[in-house]
Formats: C-alpha cells, sequence, structure tokens
C-alpha cells in the first residue's frame, strides 16, 4: 500500500474497531438470528470500506455506517423473506430508527454487561459459555447435557433477562455517583 | 402468563430463531404499536448480540475485567492492495490466538493491523493506546505510545521501545516479553515492562512474579509483588523503586475511551484556547509543539525528565523518574493573585516533598514553592520576609484531603492565592479542597524555577524534590479563578469519562 492507502487503511480500521459493536447489536435487532447478523455485518464491512472514499466528513462515520447497515440488513431479509419469518418493512423502520436514536444507550448497556457477567452464578456462567461458544448449537448442547432445549433455552431467556435488569442497575448507580 | 411475559417468550422464540409464522405476525403486531415494548425488544437482541460477540472469552466469572470488545474482528485480505476485510463464520473456528481487544486514539506508523491474526505483526504505534489478549497465556495486555513492537509467537511480545503492562490471569502458560536490554518470564501475575529505545528497559511487578535476566545472559532474577529492576547494559541489573502508577491497567482503559469517544480531547483544546486569551495569563506550558525535545514552552529546558504521552492519545507530558529529572524555567512575574493549575499522574507515594513548581533556592520573600507531600497532601510555601519569619509568618498551608487514592490516574490540581485576602485555596479534580489563611499578604515571585524537583546543593546538603509521575501542562494565572470556573476547566480537560 502506498503512504496514503495505509492511512486511509487505518483511519477506517480505527473507526470501524471503534463503532463495530453497536453496529453488531443494531444489525443483530433487525435480523432473526445470530448467523444472520453475522452475514449481515460481514456485507456491512465490505460496503463500508468500499465506500469509505465517499464519506464526506469523518465526523459522520456513526451515523453514515448505521444507514449502511439498515440497508444492508433489510436487503438481506428482503431476499430471505420468501422463506423465513421476518418482520414487514414498517417494523423493521421503526426498530431501526429507534435502535439508532438510542446507540448510545445500548453501547452503555452492553458495557454495563462486563460487570454483570461476573455476578452470573456457576452454572449460569456455564451455560452462557456454553451457549454462546463460536458453532455452538442448543441441540448438541441439550444431548451433551442430558437436558431438554426446551430448558436450555428457557434458561438462556431468564439469564438474558437477569442481564438486562443488571445492566439497568449498574447504569443507575453510575448516574449517582 | 401476563401479556408482557408473553410478549417476551414472542421475543425469546424470535431471538433465538425458533419463531414460528404465527408468532413473528404476532411480535410484529406489538413492536408495531407498543413504542416501550419495542425498546425493550431492542435492550434483549442487544444483550443477546453482545454476548455472541466473544465478550465472553474474555470474561471469567466472578472476575470483573475487561472482555474482547473487538474480538469480533476477523480480518483477510481483499484484494492484491492487502485491503482489509471481515471473514466471518470460520473464523470463529479458527480464533486468533492474539486478539485485538480496544483502541484508544491509536495512530499507528504503516497499515500495522493487516490481519486478524496478529501473530508475526510488527506494529509501530504513534499515539493511543492498544489492549491485546493474548488467549494461550490468558493474559491481557496493555501497550502505550510511543512505542514499537512485534507479536512473535502465541506467548511472546517483543518490544523495541514503549510502555507494556500484562494482567495474566491464571499463570498457566506464562507471557515472555523480550526487550533490547531483558527477556521477561511471567511466572502468574500482574506486571509491567518501560522501554526507553536504545537506554534501557525497566521490569516492575505488581502483584505475583515475574523472572527477568540481561538479555543474552544466563543468569536470572526472581522478582515478586512490588520488586523492579532496570536494565541497562549486559551488567547487572540496578533495583529501582515499583511506580505503580506509571502504566496504564486495563481498567483505566474503559474511563479513557469513553473519554475519547465523548470528545473530550477536543473540549480540552476549546477550554484550553479559551484560557489562553485571559489577559492575566503568566504562563502556559503544555509540552507540546517543541521541535527540539529538551525544551518546552516559556524558553525552558528539559533536564533528565523524558517526552512521553500526555492524558490525550498524541499530547505530550513530561515524566519525572531519576533523582535529578527536572524542567527550568522562568515565569519571570510577580503577582498579588495567582492560579497555579496542572493535571499530573502521580506514580507512586513520594518519600518526601515532591516539587510540582518551586521557585529556585529560599531566600526571597514572596518566592513560591507548590508541591505534593508524602501524606498525600498538596502544599502551597511562600517565603517571608526574614523579621517575619522570626515573628512566625513564614507559613506552608497544606490542604485537606489526601491524594494517596489518586495514584495512577490522571489528577487535576490547583491552588489560588490572594495576597490582598491573604488566602490560599487548594481544589483535586475541579472541587474546593480547603482554604488557609496566610499571616503576610506577599506578592508572588515568579522567577527562575523548576518543574518536577527542587535541587539544593550546598556544602551541607544536596536535597532533592522529585515529583515521581508524569506532568501534562502547568498553567500560571495572574488572578484568582473562582471556584466554578475551575471545576469548569476541570471538567471539559478531563481525559476520562
Amino acid at each position: 500500500m502506498t503512504p496514503a492507502e495505509n492511512t486511509k487503511h487505518d483511519q477506517f480500521l480505527r473507526l470501524y474497531v471503534e463503532h463495530e459493536e453497536a453496529l453488531n447489536g443494531f444489525v443483530r435487532a433487525l435480523v432473526p438470528t445470530r448467523d444472520d447478523a453475522r452475514e449481515v455485518m460481514q456485507e456491512v464491512a465490505v460496503v463500508l470500506w468500499r465506500k469509505f472514499e465517499e464519506l464526506p466528513e469523518i465526523q459522520d462515520f456513526r451515523r453514515w455506517a448505521f444507514g449502511v447497515a439498515r440497508f444492508q440488513a433489510l436487503a438481506f431479509l428482503r431476499d430471505r423473506a420468501r422463506d423465513r419469518h421476518v418482520f414487514g418493512d414498517d417494523v423493521l423502520e421503526l426498530l431501526a430508527a429507534d435502535a439508532a436514536a438510542d446507540a448510545d444507550v445500548f453501547e452503555a448497556e452492553r458495557n454495563a454487561l462486563d460487570e454483570c457477567l461476573g455476578k452470573l452464578d456457576a452454572a449460569q456462567r456455564t451455560l452462557v459459555d456454553a451457549a454462546y461458544a463460536p458453532g455452538a448449537r442448543i441441540d448438541a448442547l441439550a444431548a451433551t447435557s442430558g437436558r431438554s432445549p426446551m430448558s436450555l433455552y428457557k434458561a438462556l431467556h431468564r439469564i438474558r433477562l437477569a442481564l438486562m435488569g443488571c445492566t439497568q442497575r449498574v447504569l443507575a448507580r453510575e448516574e449517582l455517583t | 402468563m401476563s401479556p408482557h411475559q408473553q410478549n417476551l417468550e414472542l421475543a425469546r422464540h424470535y431471538v433465538e430463531g425458533i419463531a414460528t409464522a404465527e408468532e413473528t405476525r404476532a411480535l410484529e403486531k406489538v413492536l408495531r404499536t407498543d413504542a416501550a415494548f419495542r425498546r425493550q425488544f431492542l435492550r434483549y437482541s442487544n444483550v443477546d448480540a453482545a454476548l455472541g460477540s466473544g465478550r465472553l472469552s474474555a470474561a471469567p466469572a466472578k472476575v470483573i475485567n475487561y472482555p474482547a470488545r473487538f474480538s469480533c474482528l476477523p480480518w483477510r485480505p481483499l484484494a492484491a492492495a492487502a485491503v482489509l476485510l471481515f471473514a466471518g463464520a470460520a473464523w470463529f473456528f479458527t480464533r486468533p490466538q492474539v486478539q485485538l481487544v480496544r483502541l484508544v486514539g491509536a495512530e499507528f506508523a504503516v497499515a500495522s493491523l493487516s490481519s486478524g491474526e496478529l501473530v508475526g505483526h510488527s506494529m509501530d504505534l504513534k499515539s493511543g493506546l492498544i489492549e491485546l489478549n493474548f488467549r494461550k497465556s490468558n493474559a491481557t495486555v496493555v501497550i502505550e505510545a510511543p512505542a514499537k513492537f512485534r507479536i512473535e509467537d502465541a506467548k511472546t511480545l517483543r518490544m523495541e521501545s514503549g510502555r507494556v503492562t500484562a494482567h495474566v490471569r491464571d499463570g498457566k502458560q506464562g507471557l515472555r516479553v523480550l526487550t533490547p536490554h531483558t527477556d521477561v518470564l511471567d511466572l502468574g501475575t500482574r506486571f509491567a515492562v518501560d522501554v526507553q529505545e536504545g537506554r534501557r528497559s525497566e521490569v516492575h511487578v505488581f502483584e505475583g512474579k515475574v523472572e527477568a535476566g540481561a538479555a543474552g545472559v544466563v543468569h536470572r532474577d526472581l522478582l515478586t509483588t512490588s520488586q523492579a529492576l532496570r536494565f541497562a547494559t549486559a551488567t547487572k541489573p540496578e533495583s529501582r523503586e515499583v511506580r505503580t502508577g506509571t502504566f496504564v491497567q486495563p481498567e483505566e482503559m474503559k474511563a479513557l475511551m469513553a473519554g475519547v469517544k465523548a470528545g473530550q480531547a477536543k473540549r480540552a483544546l476549546d477550554a484550553e484556547a479559551k484560557l489562553k486569551q485571559d489577559k492575566t495569563l503568566i504562563g502556559w506550558i503544555g509540552f507540546e509543539n517543541q521541535p527540539d525535545g529538551s525544551h518546552i514552552e516559556h524558553g525552558g529546558e528539559v533536564q533528565g525528565a523524558r517526552r512521553v504521552q500526555g492524558r490525550f492519545p498524541g499530547s505530550h507530558a513530561l515524566e519525572f523518574v531519576d533523582k535529578d529529572d527536572h524542567a527550568k524555567l522562568n515565569l519571570n512575574a510577580t503577582t498579588r493573585q495567582l492560579t497555579l493549575m496542572t493535571w499530573v499522574r502521580l506514580d507512586r507515594v513520594p518519600e518526601g516533598i515532591s516539587s510540582l513548581y518551586h521557585t529556585d533556592g529560599w531566600d526571597t520573600p514572596g518566592q513560591v514553592h507548590w508541591s505534593f507531600l508524602n501524606n498525600g497532601q498538596m502544599r502551597f510555601g511562600m517565603h517571608s520576609a526574614p523579621a517575619d519569619s522570626e515573628n512566625g509568618k513564614e507559613q506552608w498551608p497544606e490542604s485537606g484531603d489526601p491524594l494517596l487514592g489518586q495514584l495512577g490516574r490522571w489528577v487535576h490540581l490547583a491552588v489560588v492565592y490572594d495576597a490582598d485576602t491573604q488566602q490560599v485555596s487548594f481544589y483535586t479534580n475541579g472541587k474546593f479542597d480547603s482554604t488557609v489563611a496566610m499571616k503576610a499578604g506577599l506578592p508572588a515571585v515568579l522567577g527562575p524555577a523548576q518543574i518536577g524537583n527542587w535541587n539544593l546543593k550546598n556544602r551541607f546538603t544536596t536535597q532533592h524534590r522529585r515529583l515521581s509521575g508524569r506532568m501534562d501542562e502547568l498553567v500560571a494565572l495572574g488572578r484568582t479563578l473562582s471556584a466554578s470556573e475551575i471545576h469548569e476547566y476541570y471538567v471539559a480537560s478531563n481525559p476520562y469519562q
């Protein structure tokens, strides 16, 4: 790469790394599964890099990246609408608007999650680690753990709700101090 | 089951990817009409996305630490130009041995991060901070610019220059840090290595054990908690005091990153520009923009002290480590009202008195000595006329709240002196601490002085008042800033959020 390309590349890398998690959370809300989100995020990254030169102001990166992510998620869902259970365009638009408006709040909640994960008991933590491990499948997990897939889904649901409650408490506490 | 619980159940099915067509339509209907539930659904998805993004891999149970926020960074070549791209599912089965976790204002000299796998990569970090996770060693590593380093393999980091802090969690497979001067093997601990290019390397152990030896020498030393060694050449290493606060720990990265994201660097520059317009400004030493590293603003001269990264990525500070380190300057002012402010990072509890700003000698009425004491308090010393000394008017007022809790992080200190009201007020991190009455109302005299030290040599004694740590800026104004002005400046110039 030329020095100019290096600079541009580093600039893109910094911006992308800074916003990647927020974009991922945003995309995850728009598509049904984590694998879908992963697929969309690959496209988002490619498009952002290809069009990076067209970004007029670096300060606009976040807004621009959210716009690209929203477009890619909607395109992904349209392509798969025939055989997948997905929301209509009007609901997707509502979700996209809310997710973009509250991006800072969601980021704060993700950061608070660091502390909340440490508060899970050993059994909860073991389950979360296993269920969210790369390539993990609930049916395989159920087979090895001797529990039914439904009981694992429900246990994970309770953990997610507990983590949501915990992040709110952490953020409320920080606001008070 | 309440309607709300039913809705959450629908959300669960959708997020798990097991919702039926009917359930999806039912959820869609709620999301369309219920804004509060829509937000809750987004929060639920947010938690799921965060858990699925690799956050768990660096967050052991019951330990609050600093997970891989950006672990999902699977870079791959896109074209011959080695442009970057994101791999995807396959990456999750072949995860990098060394992962990028966080960047805080990082600027590289070349496109260093060209692959998801960082092993084998050399990096030249010009400014900012980078956090890495060495998965095999279960080590979180923070590197502060300026730094040149190479990730040799899954357990070895080679540092040519810069500072690295390592937190190795289980100690099963130690992290190795190589420098031009030493070879450090972790034995389960928190430690740091400071490499000054062409001069020396220091190894500091905060907790646990580390084995270290001079490069190319068979003999190795075992360092335990609160021990430090300096390796300069192949000669015997020199024992040093451990400087706990020198190194940025993973815990601090978060607050610094939040500060960068919140635009604090820009706010600080704006606040600086505003204050520089103040007609009573006597001096502003920011340690910036001096082409020659041996000089600072106002014709000041650096002696021994090292120019390092300041409180913002890419900004500069002076670091005082050795007993003769200091900077000289002459603000050349006499004023009845005086405000002094500084941003400092204290490395450790001082042994005696640490100079923030000391005018030379101690023989001129009105001359000022501003310092930090080993009891954790700030002191504002003002020399009085000999007759006053005899009458007990010589004073060294001190602040109330000890600052010892502020070690190892940037702290803003301010002192305000008014000869007319004969009062001195102290402020820490923008917060009023105390006001002390002065017996004499002399004008403050700011002549030849030292920052970060006060060397007094005569035939009886050699004294040092070295500040152990960094100073980012020193400001002198010929008026008394109000409590709200000081607080406002602190808030605007604070690197943390």
